[in-house]
């Protein structure tokens, strides 16, 4: 795609910064709250990404072979590396067609989604001793609930969302995030979904979305996500595993 | 009223497929199930049900267990030594099944159904029993890291 470029007359006044621990998002707010018209070059390992802001916006922005809200929201996934100023060129392109708020928004999003699988299970953090931490590196598991995709239950309010154990695991039969004591919970939910399978399988049924299973007071429900995870949680309350129920399809 | 007798009700109710009793070790006892569904079929199934049911039991005895696949459901309830099985569709009443299933594993839960060809005669499935191999009739034998014919 051709990039047609020009001088960025405005170039060569402000501050030169370096500052630390500023991500791209702080850099886009930064520039499009302040009005600013200007370039940046974005580096990050061997990766390099350009965004343009015009008058508070960002109208353009490329990198590798993505232009527009792609690459904007490529770069701000980038979770280290450096940007500086790229005075010498603007961009006539206006290939950036949502708001900055948005793409911020969406960023956030897949970030948030993309890391999903790097929690680290409370049941591996409990016999640490220091802060536990992400294969990624940066996010506390202290925000492991807050992470909870939309498919997975919210934690409920009070003493229940801490004694009703929940568990995520892989397709591969790893945990990726855990509440509780799920030892247990956790052999039987991978067991009980081969199982499932199987059973479907041999039946000539359709995929399996979920079980419930139903001994004494405990009630505990088993959902299968369409890529292959399984979410178990078990509880006498109902109300805590509606959401459960509900992804499941019970 | 047979035992025969008793799995039919259970047709009566809109969705349900078919039904059928495993004992606890998942030796399947009484059918009532389409054609589709071969007898060497759910001799496969049994066992993986009751294996299901045990690895589901823990403090407790499990009351019910129920698969949902995308376009059916199953359920699998202890009645005394017997294991009843329904399938269904989505669309099934559940609440109108499960008080079908009540009444009907209060029934089988005293009932004998000894493992016989004689006895399966009496209890007659409503399809022909034609064997079809089982799924896993076509996987390869493996020992010791050689395929064995």
């Amino acid at each position: 795609m051709a990039r047609t470029l020009e001088r960025d007359d405005s170039a060569g006044t402000g501050f030169l910064a370096q500052l630390k621990g500023l991500s791209v998002a702080d850099l886009v707010q930064m520039n499009c709250l302040s009005g600013a018209t200007c370039n940046v070059r974005v580096n990050s390992r061997q990766r390099t990404g350009w965004l343009h802001f015009s008058g508070g916006s960002i109208v353009h922005a490329e990198t590798g072979n993505l232009t527009g809200d792609a690459a904007v929201l490529e770069i701000a996934n980038w979770q280290d590396g450096t940007f500086e100023p790229s005075s010498t060129e603007r961009s006539a392109t206006m290939s950036v067609k949502s708001s900055w708020q948005n793409l911020l928004l969406k960023a956030a999003q897949q970030r948030d989604e993309l890391g999903r699988d790097n929690v680290v299970p409370i049941a591996q953090r409990s016999g640490g001793t220091g802060p536990a931490t992400t294969r990624a590196g940066a996010i506390p598991t202290s925000t492991i609930e807050e992470r909870l995709s939309p498919s997975q239950p919210p934690p409920a309010s009070g003493r229940q969302s801490m004694t009703s154990p929940f568990v995520r695991i892989s397709a591969s039969g790893r945990i990726v995030t855990s509440r509780g004591e799920v030892d247990d919970l956790s052999a039987m939910a991978a067991f009980s979904v081969h199982l499932g399978q199987m059973i479907g399988t041999h039946l000539g049924l359709d995929a399996l979305q979920g079980l419930e299973i139903r001994a004494g007071k405990q009630r505990t429900v088993i959902a299968v996500t369409a890529d292959g995870q399984v979410d178990a949680m078990s509880s006498e309350v109902d109300s805590e595993l509606a959401p459960l129920i509900r992804n499941a399809g019970l | 009223m047979t035992a025969q007798t008793i799995l039919k009700d259970l047709r009566d109710i809109p969705g349900v497929t078919g039904s059928f009793v495993l004992s606890a070790d998942g030796e399947p006892r009484l059918r009532d199930l389409p054609a589709i569904v071969p007898d060497e079929t759910l001799a496969e199934v049994g066992p993986r049900v009751a294996r299901l049911l045990e690895a589901a039991r823990q403090q407790n005895d499990v009351t019910q267990c129920s698969l949902r696949f995308t376009e059916h459901r199953m359920y699998l309830r202890p009645a005394g030594p017997w294991v009843l099985c329904v399938l269904s569709d989505r669309s099934v009443n559940v609440p109108t099944l499960q008080m079908g299933m009540t009444l009907v594993t209060r029934r089988i839960a005293t009932m004998d159904f000894p493992l016989s060809a004689g006895d399966r005669a009496t209890a007659p499935s409503p399809v022909p029993l034609v064997p079809t191999p089982a799924p896993t009739t076509n996987r390869a034998q493996v020992y010791r890291g050689r395929r064995v014919e």
